[in-house]
């Protein structure tokens, strides 16, 4: 659900608005961005879930469309795989954001 | 003892809406890379002015066009054809009356306007410091 409200219209933004000059050049300099992260726990926490939810939206997808197209013997191996990895880079992400 | 049956491999490749549901399933590989991305742009922020400038610099490489172009396809897709089965997950009684399916989907694409509109305009809104 985070995936499908919140990706697209940033997608939109990082890959066509702002590098296409529709948007201001500053938009996503970093003063701009840092100044406001950093001071904002509420901005960083809302961060958090756009960027970590996301990975577990991906790692059941995936686990299970490797599995449905002949990986069925090592599905346990895969959800370690997926989960794990979904699991690190929620905890990656939350050291990142509390760094800024 | 139980018969399985066997189910060949390429059984996704047989029918349309088998291959059109693996399709679905793989946009979650875009989702993930873009969040990817975004972890990778905030490890560069953390970092300092130069490390975040080359980051976010790349955003005007035709590489990353492609990327986002082929990622923004793959999550429309993924978010059109979630929010056209919201009716068949949420089933909602007015009385005797079920509430029509249109209602059930237009809430949540006037939702997700309302979102990206938040978004855009916490983005770009100019003077504003979010």
């Amino acid at each position: 659900m985070v995936a499908a409200l919140f990706l697209p219209i940033l997608m939109v933004i990082t890959g066509f608005l702002v590098p296409n000059g529709f948007a201001p050049l500053d938009t996503l300099s970093y003063e701009r961005v840092h100044s406001a992260i950093s001071g904002s726990n509420i901005v960083k926490l809302v961060l958090f879930g756009v960027i970590a939810l996301p990975f577990f939206h991906w790692a059941h997808r995936f686990k299970f469309t490797l599995v449905d197209i002949g990986l069925r013997k090592i599905s346990p191996l895969l959800g370690v795989l997926c989960y794990g990895g979904a699991i690190s880079a929620t905890v990656v992400t939350a050291i990142i954001l509390w760094q800024i | 003892m139980s018969y399985i049956r066997k189910v060949p491999n390429t059984w996704w490749l047989q029918r349309k809406p088998y291959f059109l549901f693996i399709v679905r399933e793989l946009t979650s590989v875009a989702v993930a890379g873009y969040c990817g991305f975004l972890l990778y742009l905030m490890y560069a922020l953390s970092k300092g002015p130069d490390e975040y400038s080359a980051a976010i610099g790349l955003i005007t490489s035709p590489a990353s066009y492609t990327l986002h172009m082929i990622g923004l396809l793959l999550v429309l897709y993924h978010t059109i054809t979630w929010f056209n089965v919201t009716p068949k997950v949420l089933v909602f009684h007015l009385g005797e009356e079920k509430v029509p399916a249109v209602i059930i989907a237009g809430a949540h694409y006037a939702g997700w306007l309302a979102t990206s509109a938040l978004v855009a305009w916490l983005l770009l809104g100019t003077g504003t410091s979010v």
